[in-house]
């Protein structure tokens, strides 16, 4: 049964779609939420040297989206947040593998560049490449 | 949005299919919803031949449908615990289009499905029909691996 189920978040509609179906899980399966944020740091990087400014900038807004997060669960459910840096999917699938994750909850779209296709980007490769279930919410 | 109150898992007697039975049926234990075990096939018992011809098509298209219907829906059943409410069902036509509309008929809060084996196509990462499924359900869909 489902015991560890990780949330990626980024603020946008799809995820906060996401937290909620997580947290419903999460009271059914009595599971552990893990919020992951990750900083696109390689595509900020494209056009710009990074400053500390900058870094400090992306950490702040990440704390942002995880706080609001957090606080969207009831208490009585287990949860933690993490922050990250790098290409999104690829820090999500290793933090899935590394971590035990029994279920990826996520947004269909909004975690990557492009929007208006079907599933994003970010979604479609993790729903491809991920070794545990991927829960997809619209 | 949010507790389940009926599961939609569609099967097709693939191990892909079987994990995500075993996905919905523990899902659908723990929070008491109906579950709804779906085979959707391109022919049924209907388009079976009378009597066993020698034929030169291969066996997927010319072996009797009724029966290989039945054996998924009963491995499917078999996998259930007991107590959790199930029920069976059968429709012809394309698979991603029947399960997309049997879910909004049925009101199924989430689809579950198997990575692969929904269809003939193997070696993909992700089966067309389990891809067609999550791109045009209305609700959530679980991708079992």
């Amino acid at each position: 049964m489902v015991k560890e189920i990780l949330v990626p978040v980024d603020g946008s509609e799809g995820s906060d779609r996401a937290v909620a179906q997580a947290i419903s899980m999460a009271e059914i399966c009595d599971a552990k939420l893990n919020f992951l944020y990750v900083a696109n740091i390689n595509q900020l990087a494209i056009n710009a040297c990074l400053s500390d400014a900058i870094l400090e900038a992306v950490t702040k807004a990440g704390n942002v989206i995880l706080d609001r997060a957090m606080n969207l669960v009831p208490s009585g459910i287990e949860k933690e947040a993490f922050s990250e840096t790098g290409s999104p999917a690829v820090v999500i699938l290793d933090f899935a593998a590394s971590n035990d994750i029994d279920l990826i909850v996520m947004g269909s779209r909004g975690l990557g560049l492009v929007k208006g296709v079907l599933l994003g980007s970010v979604s479609q490769y993790i729903v491809e490449q991920a070794k545990c279930p991927v829960l997809v919410v619209k | 949005m949010g507790k389940f109150s009926r599961i939609l898992v569609p099967v097709d007697g693939s191990d892909g299919s079987d994990a995500a039975v075993d996905m919905a049926a523990s899902l659908s234990e723990a929070c008491g919803a109906v579950l709804d075990i779906l085979y959707v096939s391109y022919f049924d018992s209907n388009t079976d031949a009378a009597e066993e011809d020698d034929t030169w098509l291969p066996e997927i298209v010319a072996a009797p449908a009724g029966s290989r219907i039945r054996a998924a829906l009963e491995r499917a059943r078999s996998r259930v615990p007991e107590g959790v409410a199930v029920e069976v069902h059968q429709r012809t036509g394309n698979p991603a289009r029947r399960i997309v509309e049997f879910s909004r008929e049925h009101d199924n809060e989430t689809i579950v499905v198997g990575a692969r084996g929904l269809d003939f196509v193997k070696g993909f990462l992700l089966g067309s029909v389990s891809q067609e499924v999550m791109e045009s359900a209305p609700g959530a869909v679980i991708i079992v691996k």
